[in-house]
């Protein structure tokens, strides 16, 4: 459940953009620079909520670009995505050679576990469900959360119409922009708490290409649930479980080669996208920028 | 496009000032400086052991300033990087190149073969295979087997559970070692013990993948597992990290961790030491001064301090002098030659 954190919420993130019709390759360094700006916060307060605060603003504050890119220039969805992970790579190996490699000294720590009173007393699914870390916590509630905006709300309805076909959408009254907007930027601050479990609730440190390419996981995570929260969810719990197990089955010593096991949440997505599961059909309008008429 | 290009160039900026740096010119009274690039592996300065070892060696030869030093460091961020930034120092007419771990090995030796007025040296990689080695191309090899089954007998003596693990980056001839040589050690002091090790699946992020190397840390753990030893870098630092969380005792790799990452010092015991810093500085000396050694390898192990034990820092009085007797004993005995890892060398784990 903890590894598959900051893969959820990247992959929620991912199915609020592509909901409507914004795709966001941009989750792995939207999350790596939250891991980054929320470590230095933390670290300069003393204060690890205010770096998780900071971690998700910079999520934020990131998405803006893409959208002001990708919704308002029209920038290519994938080009604009792709160069926010290249900046995110230098903006933070830059900052991290200046300031944070040469300082020894301890960080800020890490985000506290809770523990839920009496509910994580229930035996198997007590300690599964209710003793973790707070990000986790978070994590668990944006699953629903979403789930819940997406499918039975008018925020939702619009999202995914506009996601679906932005035209019919546009004619009866609804701001495209907008709406697009909101999502990608909702979608940043979903990214941006993955970003800060790295650094401060995982690992208390930040060290450059940190998030290891789990904004990417997250995409295919998002693929295989189908677009919708929590089979994305499911996805990442399978392959986090396969990450898992792949560092089992060598512990135990058992000789399979343990790079196969690596490679499963890729080879699971091709089968999924292949339409071996039934099929896996994207927003119809995901990835086209709309001209208004 | 235009919209496009902007964004680009801006990267493109960022990414080029990202991966290079040098610490200052050499010593003013130098009539013709010496210049060193060092060019890191996949893990990239900052990861408190190997690379920074690297790198601080080249600082120390040029803080020396007999030797007229002036160094600079490229960075790798995927394997394809190697020969572009091996060929950026000598494009720029430097002196020598270092390059930080086998990874480098091949385009290292091809670099060397092709421009033989510049020289070369590589840590934990020598001409293995080729039997015309190039003289300008000089292997430091460490016994990291010796450091690793120290303390892999230190493990064993400090386990309760008669079980104990190990968390590695990439199945890398050094990492091998590392790995072998601690579970030989720990058996050497128990044969029927337990012992856990994982090495990393993927390349491109192996020995920088501290989340992975934490989970699995928490595996071993809860497994039964109550020692954890650390050998890959930042994903090692995850390792350490998740033993300090769970009380338990760890030990560190490389350099003394104990000063290089101060978050797990409560649970720090010792580190399996590489002076890899001592190693850099010297060839540099020799080559700086005119006395390169012709290639070959130069071999650095438990006799000459090339590799060892980290002071125990605050587990000073926590290990008891019967353990600091024993690893005194093992210590000596593989400094005589009269005990063997039975890692020594070894290039794959079996």
């Amino acid at each position: 459940m903890n590894e598959a954190t900051p893969l959820t919420l990247a992959a929620l993130g991912g199915v609020v953009s592509e909901r409507s019709g914004v795709v966001n390759i941009a989750l792995e360094g939207m999350m790596l620079m939250s891991a980054f700006t929320g470590y230095v916060v933390a670290f300069q307060t003393h204060n690890l909520w205010l770096g998780v605060l900071a971690g998700v603003l910079t999520g934020v504050l990131i998405a803006s670009l893409h959208a002001a890119l990708s919704i308002s220039l029209m920038v290519d969805q994938i080009v604009s995505g792709f160069v926010i992970n290249i900046l995110a790579l230098g903006i933070t190996g830059v900052f991290f050679k200046g300031f944070l490699q040469e300082a020894s000294v301890a960080g800020p720590g890490v985000l506290p576990t809770w523990q839920i009173p009496l509910l994580s007393k229930i035996p198997v699914i007590g300690p599964i469900l209710f003793i973790h870390q707070p990000i986790t916590y978070a994590m668990l509630l944006a699953i629903v959360l979403i789930q819940f905006l997406l499918f039975y709300t008018v925020w939702g309805l619009r999202t995914r119409a506009v996601g679906e076909h932005p035209l019919a959408a546009d004619t009866v009254g609804i701001n495209v922009y907008a709406v697009r907007y909101v999502a990608v930027i909702l979608s940043g601050g979903l990214a941006g708490l993955g970003g800060a479990y790295f650094s401060l609730q995982q690992i208390g440190q930040f060290l450059p290409n940190m998030t290891g390419g789990r904004g990417f996981i997250a995409l295919a995570a998002m693929i295989f649930g189908k677009w919708k929260p929590l089979g994305a969810f499911y996805a990442c719990l399978l392959f986090a479980g396969a990450e898992a197990l792949s560092g089992r089955i060598q512990i135990t010593g058992v000789h399979i080669p343990f790079q196969f096991l690596g490679m499963l949440p890729y080879l699971l997505t091709i089968i999924v996208v292949a339409g071996a599961m039934g099929r896996a059909v994207a927003p119809a309008a995901d990835g086209k920028p709309y001209r208004k008429a | 496009m235009r919209k496009i290009l902007i964004p680009l160039a801006v990267v493109g900026a960022l990414v080029l000032a990202s991966c290079g740096g040098s610490s200052g010119p050499a010593a003013s009274s130098c009539s013709k400086t010496f210049k060193v690039g060092f060019v890191t592996d996949i893990g990239k300065l900052g990861d408190k052991g190997f690379n920074d070892a690297g790198w601080k060696g080249v600082q120390d030869a040029q803080a020396d300033s007999s030797l007229c030093v002036q160094g600079k460091f490229l960075e790798s961020k995927q394997p394809t990087d190697y020969t572009p930034n091996i060929q950026q120092f000598v494009d720029q007419k430097y002196d020598m190149v270092v390059a930080a771990g086998f990874l480098l090995g091949d385009d290292t030796l091809k670099a060397a073969k092709a421009n033989p007025s510049v020289k070369f040296s590589i840590v934990d990689s020598a001409d293995f295979a080729d039997p015309v080695a190039p003289t300008n191309f000089t292997g430091l090899l460490f016994k990291q087997d010796q450091g690793a089954f120290l303390v892999g007998a230190l493990a064993a003596l400090l386990s309760k559970t008669n079980h104990v693990g190990g968390v590695y980056g990439l199945d890398v001839p050094a990492v091998v070692q590392f790995r072998k040589g601690y579970e030989n050690g720990a058996k050497y002091i128990n044969p029927s013990i337990k012992v856990d090790g994982v090495f990393h699946p993927a390349a491109a992020n192996a020995f920088a993948d501290p989340d992975w190397g934490k989970a699995r840390a928490q595996d071993e753990l809860s497994g039964g597992a109550d020692v954890i030893f650390a050998a890959g870098g930042a994903t090692g630092n995850g390792a350490l990290l998740a033993a300090k969380e769970a009380n338990k005792p760890c030990i560190g790799v490389d350099v003394d961790q104990y000063l290089t990452y101060p978050d797990v010092d409560p649970c720090l015991v010792t580190s399996a030491l590489k002076n890899i810093s001592v190693a850099v500085k010297s060839i540099i000396a020799s080559a700086a001064k005119g006395q390169w050694p012709s290639g070959g390898v130069q071999t650095f192990d438990i006799k000459n301090g090339g590799v060892g034990l980290a002071p125990y820092h605050d587990w000073d009085s926590k290990v008891s002098a019967d353990i600091k007797t024993k690893l005194q004993d093992i210590m000596t005995k593989l400094k005589d030659g009269s005990l063997s890892t039975g890692a020594e060398g070894l290039t794959k784990y079996s």
